[in-house]
């Protein structure tokens, strides 16, 4: 027989340690205006400057250390030191654990409606841990106000749960058309969850969301994520010519803007002021520059700490 | 069997505690070796016991829980600091292994053994081999190029094939079936690496925040590899701890694992680059989630009325090479290589120089060393290690800061090689009593109820998890029909 063990949380306590506090983690929330590139260097593949991506899943994903370094940049504009303290420095760790940012939403050409915003269960699901702090719980997220959603069950792959700006309705039978493909509608995005996923932001072209929320499949929304990312053609011109420089044709992967991330970052214990600084910095909504070809305008983000 | 003068814990059966970590992105785990420009140092590999032992370590201070705790000496082989300024020397730990969360139920695996390479199955492909080939009148020991005490070879029973690869890790149920020798079990309690963990590197490079460039100025050079463990959805690190202290000027003793994730998933940092993992924590109910090794009834070698005993290791061990000296007592300490050979086996002979002894007989022994008295030992001497099966080593680093004790300069620890886990070692004993006797030294649970980790033969590190182990027993090399078909 497997030996097992369930994970149950401790509800008997003799004796705990009320000094004992948990870092508490908040969430990063990174709304792409601009496409994003985060390059994972160069490639042997069609794609010559691909973008980092999980391995098991495709889905791509900021890392914590590209996170890191902006916020740190932003802050040392502002004040070195502080940024010394928060971000650390040779011999002094930083006070703040940065996690990488994981994909939440992302946008798609839609037949109705010009373009949808696409999630999936396992994206609901990792943004659910990250703010519960825990893989182990129940899928119910804790109240945030008054609010709270549940994931909803994983859809079977090309049918969908959608938003009414997005669904077309033939002959009785609804659907969506992401791209190139229908999928079926076996019922309405989930209010609650898309409430809920609304008021995460309060950039403008997030709230054009509503109506537009479209729940695939696990394996349909990784089709898409990495497939739909935009890939742009560059080539160098020979100044005295102005033609193309033989050799010189490349090609860019980007996450397309309008494109939702979330990143945990959590206080370590030894975090005081730190934290402070940091929120001071977030909550007077700088438009923050992440990734690479910032001269040409790629990687401009809102961001919201919450 | 726990002290009675110790509280019992608060819940659970043993002071143990079962802690899962879930990552909460990719971890990052390296040694001291290089890690710049196409160096991507020992980046990635499934993590080290030491390295989750520091993560508790590190955890415990982080939390607070040092303002209560008993403070140790600094300092090493008797040679002590006055002050005490040291804490969580009780903390025990074991693993990390994978451990598979599904609805709720934690599944562990662990490393597959080094005798059995067929995929999907656990029946034993390698065998120590009685006499040699063509010639089973000549003594194998004195007629080959075996190292040291090695009486066999251990040789492969199945042709070698590049078709199929042994799966690396084996559910507790797989491996429990191996050692009673049981047939086969279900393709599922076997994973490949694959199953648990993907491998994903990153090129970092430093940004002169001046330039906004790279590769100019004070960042010049400044670019690196990284590769790092990325979980699967489903898969925790899986870890055993305890930690027991006794608590400040005479208070009572104070279970710091509790205290510490105290009844609700609780971070903490595991590997470098502060990466963030949730830890859960649950009582041992039943017996802990290790394989139980066989502690009787162990096969008989008719041509010399020796019981057989195989000791497979569950996680590394580290068995350093001894220089001859003075001990403290002054008596005379002989030379050991170590390495592969565990420094509890005579160099020369072979013989197990281990004794079984009752935790109390322990602990007084371990006060006797740490106050350099010493005590007398006298093994019995009645089992002899006659072949091995050793996978090559891995190599476990460390890092220190300076202190003026014992390490005035910081700097990279000292590098060790471990004999891997899945590692098999034969012994030979010279009755079923003293077969039992062995195993009872041997087995992680000893001779105990499997709600604590009794024996831990690593020389060094064995509070970290290194030199876990369970028993088995062998059969010599089968004859051609008796082999198992690849």
């Amino acid at each position: 027989m497997s030996d097992t063990q369930q994970n149950q949380p401790e509800t008997n306590n003799p004796n705990p340690n009320p000094s004992v506090k948990p870092m508490q983690t908040k969430i990063l929330y990174l709304f792409t205006r601009t496409p994003l590139h985060v390059g994972a260097g160069a490639s042997v593949g069609a794609i010559d400057q691909p973008i980092i991506r999980e391995r098991h899943t495709g889905f791509p994903v900021i890392p914590g250390s590209s996170i890191k370094g902006v916020l740190r940049d932003a802050m040392s504009r502002k004040e070195q030191q502080d940024a010394d303290r928060v971000f650390g420095k040779q011999d002094a760790a930083g006070a703040i654990a940065i996690g990488e940012a994981k994909i939440l939403a992302f946008p798609v050409r839609s037949a109705k409606g010009s373009f949808a915003f696409i999630t999936c269960p396992l994206a609901l699901e990792r943004l659910r841990r990250a703010i519960n702090n825990s893989g182990e719980q129940s899928s119910a997220v804790p109240n945030s106000g008054e609010q709270s959603f549940k994931v909803p069950s994983e859809p079977d792959d090309m049918t969908c749960l959608a938003g009414k700006a997005v669904t077309l309705e033939r002959n009785n039978a609804k659907g969506v058309v992401l791209e190139e493909y229908k999928f079926n509608v076996k019922g309405d995005f989930p209010q609650n969850c898309e409430d809920y996923l609304l008021d995460l932001l309060e950039d403008a072209v997030w709230k054009v969301a509503k109506g537009r929320l479209v729940l695939l499949s696990n394996g349909d929304f990784a089709h898409f994520v990495r497939n739909a990312c935009e890939v742009s053609q560059h080539v160098a011109i020979k100044p005295d010519t102005g033609t193309a420089r033989p050799g010189a044709l490349f090609n860019l992967e980007a996450v397309p803007a309008e494109t939702l991330f979330f990143a945990p970052l959590t206080p370590l214990m030894r975090c005081n002021e730190e934290w402070k600084l940091l929120e001071a910095l977030i909550n007077n909504n700088p438009i923050l520059q992440f990734g690479g070809d910032s001269t040409t305008g790629l990687g401009f983000c809102s961001v919201k700490l919450a | 069997m726990s002290n009675p003068t110790q509280p019992q814990s608060p819940t659970g059966k043993s002071h143990m505690h079962l802690v899962t970590l879930q990552p909460s992105d990719v971890l990052f785990f390296r040694d001291g070796r290089p890690m710049e420009g196409s160096l991507a140092g020992h980046s990635l590999a499934w993590p080290l016991p030491n390295v989750i032992n520091h993560a508790f370590h590190a955890a415990l201070h982080r939390a607070g829980l040092a303002q209560a705790a008993h403070a140790h000496r600094r300092g090493r082989s008797g040679h002590y600091e006055t002050d005490r300024d040291r804490y969580f020397g009780c903390l025990k730990t074991a693993g990390p292994f994978p451990v598979q969360n599904t609805t709720g139920q934690n599944a562990w695996y662990f490393p597959r053994p080094a005798d059995a390479q067929q995929s999907h199955s656990t029946s034993i492909t390698h065998f120590p081999v009685a006499s040699l080939a063509g010639a089973p009148d000549l003594d194998p020991r004195l007629n080959s190029s075996l190292p040291g005490p090695l009486k066999y070879a251990v040789a492969s029973a199945v042709p070698p094939t590049k078709e199929f690869k042994a799966e690396a890790w084996w559910s507790k149920k797989a491996f429990d079936a191996y050692l009673k020798g049981n047939g086969q079990v279900e393709k599922r309690e076997f994973l490949e690496d694959s199953c648990l963990a993907d491998v994903e590197s990153y090129i970092g490079i430093a940004i002169d925040p001046e330039t906004q460039t790279t590769g100019h100025g004070d960042v010049e050079g400044k670019i690196y590899t990284a590769h790092y463990l990325r979980l699967r959805e489903k898969f925790r690190l899986g870890v055993i701890a305890e930690a027991l202290d006794k608590g400040a000027n005479g208070t009572a003793p104070v279970d710091l694992i509790y205290q510490l994730l105290n009844g609700k998933p609780t971070q903490i940092l595991v590997g470098g680059q502060q990466r963030v993992c949730t830890a859960v924590r649950s009582d041992v109910n039943s017996h802990l989630p290790l394989p139980q090794g066989m502690s009787s009834g162990f096969q008989l070698n008719k041509a010399n009325n020796k019981s057989l005993v195989k000791w497979v290791l569950l996680t590394p061990a580290i068995w350093p090479e001894i220089p001859a000296g003075t001990s403290k007592r002054g008596t005379e300490r002989q030379y050991h290589p170590g390495g592969w050979l565990p420094n509890w086996v005579c160099p020369e002979t072979g013989e197990v120089l281990l004794e079984y002894v009752d935790p109390d007989t322990r602990r007084q022994r371990r006060r006797l060393n740490s106050e350099g008295k010493g005590y007398s030992s006298n093994p019995a001497k009645t089992a002899r290690l006659v072949a091995a099966l050793i996978p090559k080593p891995i190599v476990v680093t460390g890092w220190a800061l300076p202190n003026e004790a014992d390490r005035t300069q910081g700097g990279a620890k000292s590098t060790h090689l471990a004999v891997p886990a899945g590692a098999v070692y034969y012994f030979e004993a010279d009755s079923e009593a003293e077969a039992q006797k062995l195993a009872a030294a041997l087995n992680w649970h000893g001779r105990g109820d499997f709600t604590r980790i009794q024996n831990r033969r690593s020389t060094l590190l064995g509070e970290q998890g290194f030199g876990l182990g369970v028993c088995g027993t062998w059969t010599f090399f089968p004859n051609v029909s008796e082999r198992p078909q690849p």
